[in-house]
């Protein structure tokens, strides 16, 4: 099963979307801040990280920037959530290492297919996480 | 007697008488032989001889009858018939006859009776013709008499002595002189004359061994003191001699040569003294000789002239040495001009000599008679060379000064001793208008019509002069009759002038106008003084050694000092050294030295008698004429107007304050309200999804519509926020390029159900080409969606149709999007509404048509913002056209980005400012950590602008070594960085000795939602907060006097007990709170001028509480310090980045009004005073 590391600070967010996702047959593994998210894809690595961009301790452009440094995590694909829908959102988070953004309120569909999408693209690039090295 | 010859004679008688005969014939003496009849028996020869007479008239012839009776003699007779007779004898019977022959004669007879014998008695005559013997005897007599009566006559005292010196006669000379008388001399013995006087010595060996050998000794000298006459000198003449028949004596002639040798001696001693006097004259002399033959010269004249005795002495004058005194004008002297006159004084002569050159020299001539020097001719010469160049430089000199005195421009008078004019200069006649005839000689009194007869200067030449010689500055003011009324100083000095003897001068300046400007002077500085005592301000007035030289009555009123505490008093120890002030010093001792000039220097001092007061100074650097350099100090109590503006600013951030309130409250009230929306909204699409792939249909229907009403509830609350947002002016354009096309075609899918909803076809007319925009996105397709959506709304199975293009006008390009309808159309009334919010058509068409009633509202607004606007066509039952236009390129001025914000931040005021550029050197500098280029470039353009030197550090480590370098005078510190965290930064700097007084603004800014925070604090520090730190610290905020009231926030009871014992200490008042609930009430209840807080604490946290304090109107000024750990753990900073994230969220602030903030919080930091000073400076241009 597909694993999807949801970092989302607010509770009912996080309740709300990961057990939507749950229903569309992911497994949802949570943190409720940056720094966990962090340590939490590290540990766990999932297959696909959803990030929140506000985030207490640690925010989702940090967050998302050190999982693309680290080369344990790199190869994982980062959905940023915002609540902007402007394209210079969009650009910082692609630039902090954001494979794609969305906006919330989310709609599970239009989400859905971005996280099918890059997993699919993960998938296709798939070299195994000890040979991603530059 | 008879002579015993003739006895003897007789008795040889024969042989006798021949004998008797033959001497009767030799005997040259007349004999006459008478018988007793007196006839001539006989005569001798001699007798014929004598009387010539012969043999034969004689012999028997009586002897009267004698040559014709010339013996016929009555004496003869007497003596013949009675003498002898009866006698015998007799001898010398003297007889005076003038015998005819022989003449008188005189006869000496000696007579005897004789008995010669035989011959019988005879008579002899014997005779003897004494005549010449008588005549002798007579004249020896006589000459005896008149020796005698020289001896007696002649001055002298004579003395004769007889061999034995014994006296024999003495002339009464000797007597007068040596006051004896006869009887005392007369025969005494020389030595014995009046008590031995005569015994000396030197006349001993005169008479005794001199006169011994020789007859005659002239001029004997005896020195003698006698007795009764005292010292004498006398010259003796002494002589033998043999006064006829008197025995040999001595004459002893004296002469009183006492006197004479006195005068001799004088006139010895004068001629050594003229001698000498001529040798010691400096003078050359010579004396010449009738013939001018040089008889002496003196030691001056051979010294003089270089040569010598022998070369001088009886030469010619004109041969003396070469010649030289061979000239013309000596000759006239020598040979026309002394014989004629005696004396000639002062003949000059100037003559090149050859030993000694060129000579000016002065001749007296002189012809005297040098007594047995014979008649001389003295020449006195006087070298008077140099005294002829002296006098020549003496008129040189004299012209000097008389032309000295001419061309002085003040008039000078000359008076003599008795105040007559001497002289005036011409400056005098000028200036009083007068001429030299008027005014030399005349008494200075008399002037000019008595113009100078004024009382004071009779005072000052009579009185004052004569005491003390030289007198300046009298002043005397006198109407004068040609110039009219003058103010003169005179200066009056008594001077010998040489020969011109003792004079008086008189300079005079005329000081009239002099007197009549200082007048001028002293009116201009009474009226100065008078104003400077006016005017209302404190004014204070220091030399430039920053002494009080005044103050005015404002000043002393003002800051309660009297005169004598405050003139001639340093400034700085003034009022117990209350102006003794760093700022004051700089203003004194460094700017005005520098410019002159200062204006507007603002001064904010707690003053010990008045309290805190901000006083406005002007600094005035000026020249006060006589009084030289001064400073003016002029003050202007701006307390009240600070705290006026104060409470305007206040007002102010207040009203902001209310504003931002606003805005928190929108932001607030969109969080707030979104996030149980998004809830509901979220859990009813999950479950209404979970009924669906359950096939709970009914559960599914009514979760629609749950999920329906929330999103209209959601939809409600966007339009409201918006309005509001647009309202309170906050809202804000999000610029970005977009494609038209395809946002269109977003909108269109998006509005397809709507559209469906009433059976309406959508149509899409979209120009070829159309491009992109650059816009508010969202907010052009929120207007087009509106418009559609109304569109759809209010039409039924028509046609709705959407039609873009792009328009050029006014050399703008603009995109035009068209959205008409077949709908029900408006009509005039409605139209005039539509626009306006919370209005559809009317309220009955809300219900019907659903909605907000806000859309077009909004839409419009949207339009106005980006420049744009939107129309409507319409006619009721016809459709309507609505026209969106907008800028194809939306302008900058209307939008917010961070990069906008910079521009429009910028360009608010003030070029653009680059970091470290443009800013004036000597500006402040402010340190910014922040790890967001962005922000960093937002910070430094802002603070660049409000006149800050940036300088920028991208993290911790280089933030603290930038801070180290530079010491800024303050810091702005992001929270959230990477890597070394704003907290373990903040703990760092306040860590460091050097760094921990820097002020530190903490801050962050996030862009979702685009907002930034500072947290609110003045000031951080660490604890343990150390003793001198909080000195430093609480410094800043000093309060004058009473009430320094701080608020010890805490909810460590512990730490409280320090903070307050620290506190009291530095004379504050200390109120205490466990926690920032507990510390608001007490705000309310007393106002603290600082407060210090722990951000950790329970109940309401430091940040929370900040954020409270912010939002009070009254409470925003007051200073908050807060006091964080010094170590921080992990949790704890994610703690405190939790209420920062927290607070962010509730309560950011839009980028400016956080830069404002940031500002304001670096003011409160004590920065600002720098900035107010100098933008002071600039506004008003003061510097001179």
């Amino acid at each position: 099963m597909t694993k999807i590391l949801l970092v989302e600070d607010n509770e009912m967010n996080r309740d709300m979307l990961s057990r939507r996702l749950m229903r569309k047959g992911y497994q949802v593994i949570l943190a409720v801040d940056g720094q966990e998210g962090v340590e939490t894809a590290a540990s766990q690595l999932p297959d696909l990280v959803l990030m929140d961009m506000s985030l207490p301790v640690l925010d989702g452009w940090e967050a998302t920037r050190r999982l693309k440094s680290e080369p344990a995590t790199r190869h994982i694909p980062v959905i940023a959530l915002t609540a902007h829908a402007m394209s210079s959102d969009r650009g910082k988070a692609l630039e902090a290492g954001c494979d794609d953004y969305d906006t919330k309120p989310v709609d599970l569909p239009r989400l859905l297919g971005k996280i099918e999408a890059l997993l699919a693209a993960a998938a296709a690039a798939a070299p195994p996480p000890a040979e991603a090295s530059t | 007697m008879m002579n015993l010859g003739q006895r003897s004679l007789m008795r040889r008688k024969p042989l006798v008488e021949a004998y008797a005969q033959d001497i009767v014939d030799t005997v040259r003496e007349p004999l006459l032989m008478l018988d007793p009849t007196l006839r001539v028996k006989s005569a001798n020869r001699a007798f014929y001889q004598t009387f010539q007479v012969t043999h034969e008239e004689t012999e028997n012839r009586l002897i009267y009858e004698l040559g014709n009776g010339q013996w016929d003699i009555p004496a003869l007779r007497t003596l013949l018939e009675d003498v002898i007779p009866t006698s015998s004898v007799f001898n010398d019977f003297e007889l005076e006859h003038t015998f005819p022959t022989i003449g008188r004669r005189v006869m000496l007879l000696n007579g005897r009776k004789l008995r010669a014998g035989s011959h019988g008695e005879l008579l002899v005559l014997a005779m003897e013709d004494v005549t010449e013997r008588r005549r002798a005897e007579a004249e020896v007599k006589e000459i005896e008499t008149y020796a005698q009566d020289i001896v007696d006559t002649v001055r002298e005292p004579l003395l004769i002595l007889d061999p034995d010196l014994r006296v024999s006669s003495a002339n009464g000379a000797f007597y007068q002189t040596f006051r004896v008388t006869c009887e005392e001399t007369e025969n005494r013995p020389l030595y014995e004359l009046g008590n031995g006087q005569w015994d000396i010595p030197d006349l001993r060996a005169l008479l005794d061994e001199v006169m011994r050998t020789s007859s005659v000794f002239n001029d004997f000298e005896l020195e003698h003191r006698f007795p009764v006459i005292g010292r004498r000198v006398m010259l003796l003449n002494a002589r033998k001699l043999r006064p006829g028949s008197h025995a040999e004596l001595l004459v002893l002639a004296m002469e009183d040569v006492t006197e004479r040798r006195l005068a001799e001696a004088e006139v010895k001693a004068i001629e050594t003294y003229a001698q000498d006097i001529v040798d010691t004259v400096r003078e050359p002399l010579l004396t010449l000789d009738p013939d001018l033959r040089v008889r002496s010269a003196n030691r001056a004249f051979y010294q003089t002239f270089e040569v010598t005795p022998e070369e001088t002495e009886n030469r010619l004058i004109y041969e003396l040495g070469n010649g030289q005194w061979d000239i013309p004008a000596l000759r006239t002297l020598l040979e026309d001009i002394i014989p004629a006159s005696s004396v000639f004084s002062d003949f000059e002569l100037e003559h090149d000599f050859p030993g000694i050159g060129r000579r000016v020299m002065l001749l007296n001539a002189r012809r005297l008679q040098a007594g047995q020097h014979g008649e001389l001719l003295v020449l006195a010469m006087e070298d008077v060379t140099e005294r002829r160049l002296a006098e020549a430089e003496v008129t040189a000199i004299e012209t000097y000064a008389q032309d000295i005195v001419d061309t002085v421009r003040e008039p000078l008078l000359t008076l003599d001793t008795e105040l007559r004019v001497r002289s005036a200069n011409r400056a005098f006649y000028h200036t009083f208008e007068v001429t030299p005839e008027e005014t030399e000689n005349r008494l200075i009194y008399e002037l000019g019509n008595g113009q100078w007869d004024i009382p004071a200067l009779r005072t000052l030449l009579e009185d004052i002069i004569p005491a003390s010689s030289v007198f300046s500055d009298f002043e005397l003011e006198h109407d004068f009759p040609g110039i009219g009324r003058r103010t003169m100083l005179l200066n009056a000095r008594r001077l010998q002038a040489g020969h011109h003897g003792e004079l008086l001068v008189l300079a005079m300046e005329d000081v009239t106008e002099r007197r009549r400007a200082e007048a001028e002077v002293t009116a201009i500085e009474t009226y100065a003084q008078d104003i400077v005592d006016t005017v209302r301000e404190p004014l204070l007035i220091l030399d430039p050694a920053l002494r009080v030289r005044s103050g005015n009555r404002a000043f002393y009123e003002t800051f309660h000092v009297s005169a004598e505490e405050t003139e001639n008093r340093l400034i700085y120890e003034l009022g117990n050294g209350q102006w003794d002030i760093p700022a004051l010093r700089t203003l004194l001792e460094d700017i005005i030295p520098a410019s002159s000039v200062f204006s507007d220097f603002e001064l904010e001092h707690a003053f010990p008698g008045i309290g805190r007061r901000t006083m406005l100074l002007n600094a005035r650097r000026l020249q006060a004429g006589h009084h030289g350099e001064l400073l003016v100090l002029a003050m202007e109590d701006v307390t009240e107007r600070r705290l006026a503006e104060e409470e305007v600013a206040r007002a102010r951030e207040a009203a902001e304050t209310a504003n931002r309130t606003k805005s928190l409250f929108l932001a607030n009230m969109s969080h707030e309200l979104r996030t149980p929306l998004n809830a509901i909204l979220g859990y009813s699409e999950m479950l209404h999804e979970e009924a669906v792939e359950r096939e709970l249909d009914d559960f599914g229907a009514d979760l629609e519509k749950i999920g329906s009403a929330g999103k209209h509830l959601l939809a409600l609350i966007n339009d409201i926020l918006d309005l509001s947002k647009i309202e309170a002016g906050k809202m804000e354009l999000f610029l970005e390029t977009f494609d038209l096309a395809g946002m269109i075609g977003e909108v269109a899918t998006t509005i397809q159900p709507m559209v469906e909803t009433n059976a309406n076809t959508l149509r899409m007319v979209i120009a070829p080409q159309l491009g992109s925009m650059h816009a508010d996105q969202v907010k052009v397709r929120q207007a087009l969606f509106n418009l559609l959506s109304n569109a759809a709304k209010f039409t039924h199975e028509g046609i709705i149709t959407v039609d873009a293009r792009r328009e050029e006008m006014d050399g703008r390009e603009w995109i035009v999007f068209q959205v008409a309808d077949t709908g029900i159309g408006l009509s005039a009334e409605q139209l005039v509404k539509l626009f306006q919010d919370f209005t559809q058509a009317d309220a009955s068409t809300t219900r019907k048509f659903g909605g907000t009633g806000l859309g077009l509202a909004l839409t419009r607004r949207f339009c106005q913002m980006m420049g744009g606007d939107v129309t409507v066509h319409s006619d009721p039952g016809e459709g309507s056209v609505f026209t969106l236009k907008l800028p194809a390129e939306v302008a900058m001025a209307a939008a917010y980005s961070p990069a906008a914000a910079i521009e429009a931040v910028a360009a608010a005021g003030g070029p653009a400012v680059e970091a470290g550029e443009g800013v004036e050197a000597g500006a402040s500098c402010v340190l910014v950590i922040d790890d967001d280029p962005v922000q960093r470039e937002l910070m430094q353009r802002f603070l660049g602008r409000e006149g800050y030197r940036v300088l920028v550090a991208a993290g911790g480590e280089e933030g603290l070594r930038l801070a180290r370098e530079m010491q800024p005078v303050a810091i702005t510190l992001d929270v959230m960085m990477p890597g070394m965290d704003g907290w373990a930064v903040l703990t760092a700097l306040k860590a460091d000795p050097t760094l921990c007084d820097i002020p530190v603004v903490m801050l962050t800014m996030v862009d979702d939602p685009n907002r930034g925070f500072t947290l609110g604090a003045a000031e951080y520090a660490t604890k343990p907060v150390n003793r001198s730190r909080l000195s430093r610290l609480l410094r800043k905020y000093t309060c004058a006097g009473e009430d320094c009231a701080v608020l010890v926030v805490d909810n460590d009871a512990t730490a409280r007990g320090l903070m307050r014992a620290m506190l009291e200490a530095e004379g504050w008042n200390v109120s205490e709170a466990a926690n920032g609930r507990e510390a608001l009430d007490t705000m309310a209840l007393r106002l603290p001028r600082l407060i210090l807080l722990d951000l950790m604490m329970p109940v309401m946290d430091g940040f929370e509480f900040t954020e409270r304090v912010r939002r009070h109107p009254e409470w925003r000024d007051v200073p908050i310090v807060v006091v964080t750990s010094h170590d921080l753990s992990r949790d704890e900073r994610q703690r405190l980045n939790g209420y920062v994230n927290t607070v962010v969220q509730k309560a950011g602030d839009l980028p400016e009004a956080l830069l404002h903030r940031v500002r304001d919080l670096l003011g409160d930091s004590g920065t600002q005073r720098v900035m107010n000073m100098r933008k002071g400076g600039e506004r008003r241009a003061a510097f001179a």
